[in-house]
């Protein structure tokens, strides 16, 4: 089973800090299947009935499975690693604030931004979002690598 | 830096669904009364306790009474709650299990501590026994982690070297068990070695004689196609890649395999090789026999129990319509 369709190049290069731009961007798109909500949950421990029982999630806020907020932490994660600023990235922190639910069979762009560089300890501030298909903000937040 | 992309091991998720959708089926409805022939080690009789305290079965303990209590005792096991009768010896406890089916006092029949071959020598004795006109055959229940459809292997323990009438029946009693399980046409593998007639191998042709049988109603209610290989039966690609044209080859409800022995090596590959769940059944009696073996898992023997339940209620069901 491929769980990451979407990584499908070969090879991943990183893109040192002087390389970098402010307004420099990243961005990856997932659609999320019932095996990423297994997954998280044998991964991460996490099973809670909101994201693995259908008939309770029924009865809860959002009436359906949704998945694990840190599932789209992971997304920005990736990123990181693989993309901008790429392999040997050292993640600082992560600030996220979920703002809207993930069901199953939503398509999650994620993308990361550029906002700030600080050239003394060559750390990066990245701006970090997620929107589902409809272009709804699902995670918003900042992170230092 | 620019590196590979690490290759990433494959997962495969086992949930194990599909044997804890046949005993949600089976919630919500009156015990069904068992006959237990010689449960007379810890294992059979736990394996009893467990299905009572699922709510599927009321079982009748047939055996020797001092030392079921005994093996109870040492276990610290329950069966305060269980009918005992009284018989010397394992013989006499198959032969008295199947008189109770017979008496109409049990619907249902199961294995003990006590050989198999003693408990269907009882079952098939001629005036006494609970035969039909229907050969007796074992169906193995196997959920496959990697198969996207429950797979019903048959006859890999009872029927030793079938002729092509006894695989008539073989095949019958597995299509009747697929729709009790909710499988309206099921599709049939016959398997062989290879998808070609070759006079040299049997199966293949006692695969051509089945599917004629199919075509001319001596086979009923399924979609039967063979000789297949195993390979074809199972892999739609496997079946693309050989050009077979074929509405059964590569999403097979059904196995029939050659023999007892081809069958017995498929179903415990599957199991220890495979991370397969294997329950089974005896079908082809008057009633469903239950015949769990010591490497079961409790949620393959809860599953064996499960789909003899589902098959009473649906002789109950059809016994029904019949008077009405």
């Amino acid at each position: 089973m491929d769980f990451n369709p979407a990584a499908h190049d070969p090879m991943i290069e990183n893109r040192t800090f002087d390389e970098i731009a402010i307004g420099e961007s990243a961005s990856s798109q997932r659609t999320l299947t019932q095996e990423d909500i297994d997954l998280f949950a044998v991964v991460s421990g996490d099973v809670n009935p909101a994201h693995l029982d259908p008939a309770y999630a029924e009865t809860d806020l959002f009436h359906k499975i949704i998945v694990h907020g840190m599932w789209g932490g992971a997304l920005i994660s990736a990123l990181f690693g693989t993309r901008l600023p790429g392999p040997g990235t050292i993640y600082l922190s992560q600030e996220l604030h979920f703002r809207a639910p993930v069901g199953l069979s939503d398509t999650i762009t994620t993308t990361v931004t550029v906002r700030e560089k600080k050239p003394e300890k060559h750390r990066i501030v990245f701006d970090c979002l997620c929107v589902n298909q409809t272009g709804q903000k699902v995670i918003t937040g900042t992170a230092e690598v | 830096m620019c590196r590979p992309r690490v290759e990433l091991p494959e997962v495969r998720l086992s949930r194990h669904q599909r044997f804890r959708d046949l005993l949600i089926r089976t919630a919500g409805q009156p015990p069904i009364p068992v006959a237990v022939a010689h449960p007379c080690d810890a294992l059979s009789l736990g394996a009893v306790i467990e299905m009572a305290l699922a709510g599927l079965v009321t079982p009748i303990l047939v055996g020797p009474q001092a030392k079921i209590h005994a093996v109870a005792a040492a276990a610290n096991l329950d069966i305060g709650a269980f009918r005992i009768v009284d018989v010397p010896h394992s013989h006499a406890a198959a032969a008295k299990a199947v008189a109770l089916v017979r008496a109409g006092e049990a619907e249902l029949l199961m294995k003990g501590a006590l050989h198999t071959n003693e408990l269907m020598h009882e079952v098939v004795a001629r005036d006494t026994g609970l035969r039909t006109e229907r050969r007796l055959s074992h169906v193995y229940l196997m959920d496959v982690p990697s198969y996207p459809r429950p797979l019903l292997i048959t006859d890999a323990a009872l029927n030793i070297a079938p002729t092509l009438q006894e695989k008539r029946d073989i095949i019958q009693n597995a299509i009747d068990l697929a729709h009790i399980m909710g499988t309206e046409t099921p599709r049939v593998a016959i398997l062989s070695a290879v998808e070609t007639i070759d006079p040299a191998l049997r199966s293949t042709l006692d695969a051509a004689a089945l599917c004629k049988m199919a075509d001319r109603g001596q086979i009923t209610g399924a979609i039967v196609d063979g000789p297949l290989a195993f390979d074809n039966a199972v892999s739609p690609q496997a079946a693309r890649q050989k050009g077979i044209v074929s509405p059964v080859a590569g999403q097979a409800d059904i196995l029939l395999v050659p023999d007892l022995e081809a069958g017995n090596m498929l179903a415990k590959q599957l199991s220890f090789l495979a991370g397969a769940d294997a329950a089974g059944v005896v079908v082809g009696a008057t009633v469903p026999i239950i015949l769990t073996s010591r490497a079961d898992s409790q949620r393959t023997r809860i599953a064996s129990c499960a789909v003899a339940v589902l098959m009473v209620r649906a002789r109950r069901a059809a016994a029904t319509v019949d008077a009405a």
